[in-house]
């Protein structure tokens, strides 16, 4: 287990390093940006507002050590501080209205399209040369150079104002109230279509190409040779032995890659005024809300930890060698 | 020159060859472009144009000329990718060889920092950044190398790590070779189509961040980007008064220097992994000495083999279709 | 083919193309295989030896149709069982794979899945085939017709497993849970799980420690007796063939030069080539070095003899650290070695046993955890690395195809230690380079010395990596396996070679090796290497004629002898009956 137990470790770290950057930044950022911050919102805000943010930004007087702690106390009774675009709501309450949204188009996009992709990978590594692998690398290696949230203004301004085959904005219906009800479950499946549909054309390139070298790696194994002399029929060799083989490290690529797939997601979200994460992340933006933008950045580095975690644990169950104690 | 093989086999690939060949250009149109169009921040005309003769690319919400704006953005947006590129693969490649090839304490160390730096999602923090340092291009490239130099460091790890058992390496130590000539005479220059290559991606990854930053409103938006044309036609309302080609030529353009940069690496995988594209070419000859066959009788590469020597032998033939039925 | 007598495999006029791609100006297709025909008989063992790049792969690759592209069978036939295996359908060969025809494959440490228990891997093959079949051939075959439960199978599996000596544990490991020999066992019980007609073997030991490659063969024979299937064995150990072969084909570049008996083959070699590959094989004691070995050692060798290298108590203790425990490993263990100006000690051990550790100790690679080493009189300081001490000693490596950095010259690679240990100015280093690689055999030297690596052959690219390590004129020269690498026509001229060397430049030389015929060829002296530490130690003469320790008694005992003719002519009467 030991394997697992590092991973873990290194998660932790990477959220320990997050918090101090998170810490650390308005404190020392040169410029005093913070300071003429202040100065554009007087007369703005109201004064309690003032000091609730002078308070959170530091600016309390402290030594910087007597303020970390201040500021870990206050983040372990889940207190990020007070936000400026929509005070005075606590930033927690602002993100967990959008959380749960973003949670869902990222998840659903970036699993089809890891799904889809990896499968073509399989499928164009194993018939390599033909016409399909000559000619879907590219056509996605094109969609990949897009930025996502051109892709979504793109298709859009298609499927949404020219053709008008889905909804404009919003994550469901405006006369329509949240509910277990199909009606409602498959209005969020319309409003989601669009904006996961850019996403997954952005990145499925990747994940389809990464899948197909590793594949053509694994192909050339003697364990591969010893299979088919074995006689086993091809569809066994190709996923049970090639394929199962070849997606460990494209798991691993996974992981890493999930972190820049979600970023990509919030700016897609933006476009379809998703009231996600990414919507959230331009008001604050916008209002220069920054106990919001640094609630954001926690919130969704911490999203993209627990992924990860959960990647590492199933890494552990598809391959035996991270599981032997030595 | 063996070793130097791949530089003249990446001019052959007609993929990296074309890739080349568009990135020059498109790089020679940002030097020269801005000299032969209008001013992109004044107002000229008419907002929201359509394409016509006087604008080929129509005008902005502002009445801006959207083709100025697209052949001078595209300079501030490549100049800092590039430097981007370049940077992040110095670092990379200094941080990557000194933890792997000195191993111990120091390689833990600096593990454990590239490992971090890969796993906080590095938009979100790149965006943090941004709202607190001042705006500016000098900003713009510090941020987006903070946030992306540690995937090379690590991809540049890992290839360390191999070459550093060969056994050239430990003769280099064993005649006496000191430190720094074993890392940069005996060492990197193997990794120099690797290198090449995480530049190639650390530039598409470096451009298309900074279009996202842009494009949320952070960074200088008083100069004229690619990313802050389309921060501006998306805060003119472009979907909504559906002014496509405020955001159209400047998309499309971010996708070709992408396309083109993605095309150069293909095309360096396919030189130095000849695995890749070995079996296209076999298929080729095949199908020249008269097999037609599905493509599924070819399957995972090799298994379904022919007896070629009598091309016309229908059993020869049917053997093979059958093969690839099996397959299919 | 109408015969009483029908061959098991009858491959006629193989030829097998390497396709090339033609838009490049200078390629051209390769011919890898050309008109190569044999037939293999019920119960042989029929060896194909060659050199390494002489096609043998490739054929049996052919044979099992699972060619990598771009090889193509471009020619011939191939009848097993009464259907050419080059026409018949790929489900009609799915059926004949493995049922009849199964492999052992070069590297057992590839050759599994690493994701799969070797229970699943025995589990795919048996479900895949005719699972009626197998009951009957299981010697607890019930007299059921159904197909067999999983409980059966289980039994048929531990029942062959025991056949290799592995016990019914090895099931629910994984491939990486194995160690080098138990991989291979396994994978020879995976080839006869189906009781096949025909086993082909690809260098089955090849990767393998020396005791573990003797007692594979002998399993493997044994189990030839009691099932009585054919085997096709490639393999480049000419020795271990003539010892054991039926019948041996010889093939170079491609083309199969000769089938006949081993006998036949040491009676009368009749080509050069299989001359020159009989005369490599027998390198145990090749006259001309024992000639001059004795000479030497009859001269004043054992008077006055300084001492050039000595290790005392030396102990490498490896820790691993983790976040909660920490382990050890002993790698050696209290190591005393002396070894004298002029002389060659041969560190003799199995892989894993300590013997590249020492060297890198020696090297100053690494640090002994405790111990002294001496290089003469002066003690080398475990806290620094002493650059006089790095002139003073110098290796070879084994592989000389990666001890050569590809992008630099020959000359580079010979001007860079004069340089760093200042043994002559900048303007002679040249002439200093020519002079080494012509004292290294490489002449004329200026048609060497401005070449890349890679326009080198192995012999002489080993040849560099001497000269390399002369050039600052060392006392002490480490040689690690200095000849493994080379195909055996080569070896013999590159141990004369450090011989001659040693002489001449009264080198001491460190030879470490897992081949005791090269030890005992070269050496003055041998110390054996059991798990870090040294069992026996002696004159060459002596501890091989009269071995003490079990361990060294099982090495001599592993070396393939060269059988004598009578015992091969009874090895056929035998067969025959």
């Amino acid at each position: 287990m030991s394997y697992i137990l590092k991973r873990f470790v290194l998660y932790f770290l990477a959220f320990c390093v997050s918090l101090i950057l998170n810490f650390l930044l308005p404190r020392l950022m040169p410029g005093d940006p913070v300071g003429t911050m202040f100065a554009r919102f007087k007369g703005r805000l109201s004064p309690e507002a003032m000091d609730a943010l002078k308070q959170s930004l530091g600016f309390s007087g402290d030594s910087l050590l007597d303020q970390f702690w201040a500021y870990l106390h206050s983040l372990s009774q889940g207190d990020l501080g007070l936000s400026v675009a929509y005070f005075p709501t606590p930033v927690t309450e602002v993100i967990a209205t959008g959380l749960w949204w973003t949670l869902w188009l990222a998840g659903l996009s970036v699993l089809i399209s890891f799904i889809i992709g990896t499968s073509l990978g399989i499928l164009i590594a194993w018939r390599r040369g033909s016409w399909l692998d000559q000619s879907l690398p590219p056509l996605f290696a094109f969609l990949g150079a897009f930025p996502y949230f051109w892709l979504a203004m793109l298709l859009l301004w298609v499927f949404g104002f020219q053709l008008d085959w889905f909804p404009l904005r919003h994550a469901y219906g405006d006369d329509l109230e949240p509910s277990w009800s199909w009606l409602f479950i498959s209005d969020m499946f319309r409003h989601a279509a669009l904006p996961a549909l850019s996403i997954i054309l952005a990145t499925l390139g990747g994940w389809m190409l990464s899948m197909r070298n590793t594949m053509i790696t694994v192909l050339g194994e003697d364990y591969i040779s010893l299979a088919q002399a074995k006689g086993l029929s091809s569809k066994q060799v190709m996923l049970r032995y090639a394929a199962r083989n070849a997606i460990l490290p494209n798991l691993t690529a996974f992981g890493m890659a999930i972190g820049f797939v979600v970023s990509g997601s919030l700016l897609t979200e933006i476009v379809f005024s998703y009231p996600g994460q990414g919507y959230l992340l331009v008001q604050a933006v916008r209002a220069q809300d920054y106990p919001l933008m640094q609630g954001l950045f926690l919130t969704i580095t911490t999203s993209v930890l627990c992924a990860n975690c959960l990647l590492d644990l199933l890494y552990v169950l598809l391959d035996p060698r991270t599981r032997s104690s030595s | 020159m063996k070793h130097l093989k791949w530089l003249s086999a990446i001019l052959d690939n007609p993929k990296s060859k074309y890739g080349l060949i568009l990135i020059a250009l498109l790089v020679l149109f940002a030097c020269i472009g801005p000299f032969l169009v209008v001013d992109p921040t004044q107002s000229l005309a008419r907002p929201h144009q359509a394409p016509n003769l006087s604008h080929f690319f129509g005008t902005t919400g502002q009445g801006q000329d959207v083709l100025a704006q697209t052949i001078v953005g595209a300079g501030p947006t490549l100049f800092i990718g590039f430097t981007v590129g370049i940077l992040v693969t110095l670092i990379g490649a200094l941080v990557g060889v000194l933890a792997g090839y000195l191993g111990g304490l120091i390689d833990e160390l600096l593990t454990a920092l590239i490992n971090v730096f890969l796993v906080i999602p590095g938009l979100p923090l790149a965006i943090i950044l941004a709202a607190y340092l001042p705006t500016g291009m000098l900003s713009m490239i510090l941020i987006l190398t903070f946030t992306g130099w540690a995937w090379t460091a690590r991809v540049i790890r890992a290839q360390t790590l191999s070459l550093r058992d060969k056994d050239f390496i430990k003769s280099a130590q064993v005649i006496g070779e000191p430190l720094w000539r074993i890392l940069i005479i005996e060492l990197l220059p193997h990794m120099a189509s690797l290198l090449l290559s995480t530049f190639i991606g650390t530039t598409i990854y470096a451009i298309g961040a900074q279009v996202g930053l842009e494009f949320l409103g952070l960074g200088d938006m008083g100069s004229v980007t690619w990313g802050t044309n389309l921060y501006w036609a998306a805060n003119d309302q472009a979907l909504l008064t559906r002014a496509w080609w405020t955001y159209v030529p400047t998309g499309l353009s971010i996708a070709l220097v992408g396309f083109a940069l993605a095309l150069i690496n293909f095309g360096l995988d396919e030189v130095t992994n000849p695995r890749l594209t070995v079996d296209r070419i076999w298929r080729h000859r095949l199908q020249a000495m008269g097999y037609t066959f599905s493509r599924a009788s070819v399957y995972i590469g090799q298994k379904q083999v022919h007896d070629f020597s009598q091309p016309s032998s229908p059993q020869a033939l049917e053997s093979a279709e059958k093969g690839g039925n099996d397959e299919a | 083919m109408k015969h009483n007598h029908l061959p098991l495999l009858q491959l006629s006029n193989l030829e097998v193309t390497y396709l090339s791609d033609l838009s490049q100006a200078d390629t051209q297709d390769f011919i890898s295989v050309q008109d190569v025909s044999f037939d293999i008989q019920e119960g042989e063992l029929f060896a194909l030896v060659g050199e390494s790049g002489c096609g043998k792969s490739t054929l049996i690759n052919a044979v099992l149709r699972t060619l990598n592209p771009p090889g193509v069978i471009s020619g011939g036939q191939c009848f097993f069982l009464g259907s050419d295996l080059f026409q018949i359908t790929e489900s009609k060969l799915n059926q004949l794979r493995w049922s009849a025809l199964s492999l052992v494959p070069q590297s057992a440490m590839n050759a599994l899945n690493p994701v799969l228990n070797i229970w699943a891997q025995f589990q795919d093959v048996l479900e895949k085939h005719d699972q009626q079949d197998l009951s009957l051939k299981s010697s607890m075959s019930s007299s059921q017709i159904e197909q067999p439960s999983e409980q059966e199978l289980r039994t048929l599996v531990v029942e062959t497993l025991e056949l290799v000596e592995l016990s019914a544990d090895v099931l629910k490991l994984y491939p990486h849970e194995l160690s080098g020999g138990m991989r291979q066992r396994v994978t020879i019980a995976l080839a006869l799980i189906l009781r096949p007609k025909l086993i082909i073997m690809d260098e089955p030991t090849t990767a393998l420690d020396v005791i573990v490659q003797h007692e594979i063969m002998q399993v493997v024979l044994r189990l030839r007796d009691e099932l009585g299937f054919s085997i096709l064995l490639i393999t480049h150990d000419l020795p271990l063939v003539l010892s054991l072969a039926d019948r041996v084909g010889i093939m170079q570049k491609g083309k199969l030069l000769k089938v006949a008996t081993p006998t036949q083959l040491l009676l009368e070699p009749q080509i050069d080539y299989i001359a020159q590959l009989i005369h490599a094989s027998k390198i145990p004691i090749p006259k001309a070095l024992n000639s001059k070995l004795t000479i030497e050692s009859a001269l004043p060798k054992h008077q006055a003899k300084t001492v050039t290298l000595k290790a005392k108590n030396l102990v490498k203790i490896y820790k691993q650290k983790s976040f909660w425990k920490s382990t050890q490993k002993t790698v050696l263990q209290n190591v005393n070695l002396e070894l004298y100006q002029g002389e060659t000690l041969a560190l003799v051990g199995a892989s894993g046993s300590g013997k590249s550790t020492l060297a890198r100790l020696f090297m100053q690679m690494e640090q002994p955890t405790s111990g002294e080493i001496y290089l003469g009189e002066k003690r080398l300081d475990p806290k620094k690395v002493d650059r006089a001490f790095k002139t003073q000693i110098q290796m070879v490596f084994q592989d000389p195809f990666g001890a050569l950095n590809p992008i630099h010259t020959i000359a580079y690679h010979l001007q860079r230690p004069l340089l760093i240990h200042q043994v002559c100015t900048a303007q002679q280093v040249r002439a200093q380079a020519l002079a080494l690689l012509e004292s290294v055999g490489l002449s004329p030297a200026h048609e060497f010395i401005d070449r890349y690596p890679h326009a080198l052959s192995g012999g002489q690219r080993q040849r560099v990596c001497i000269a390399r390590a002369l050039a600052s004129r060392p006392k002490l020269l480490i040689a690690d396996e200095p000849t493994s690498m080379l195909d055996v026509s080569l070896r013999e001229d590159l141990l004369l070679l450090l011989q001659q060397l040693i002489q001449e430049h009264q080198l001491s030389l460190l030879l470490i090796t897992h081949d005791l015929s090269t030890a005992q060829a070269l050496a003055d002296q041998v110390a054996i290497l059991d798990q870090g530490k040294i069992v026996e130690q002696g004159l060459t003469t002596e501890v091989f004629q009269n071995p003490q320790h079990p361990f060294t008694q099982r090495l001599v005992k592993a070396i393939p002898q060269t059988p004598n003719l009578s015992a091969s002519q009874n090895l056929r009467e035998d067969q025959s009956v």
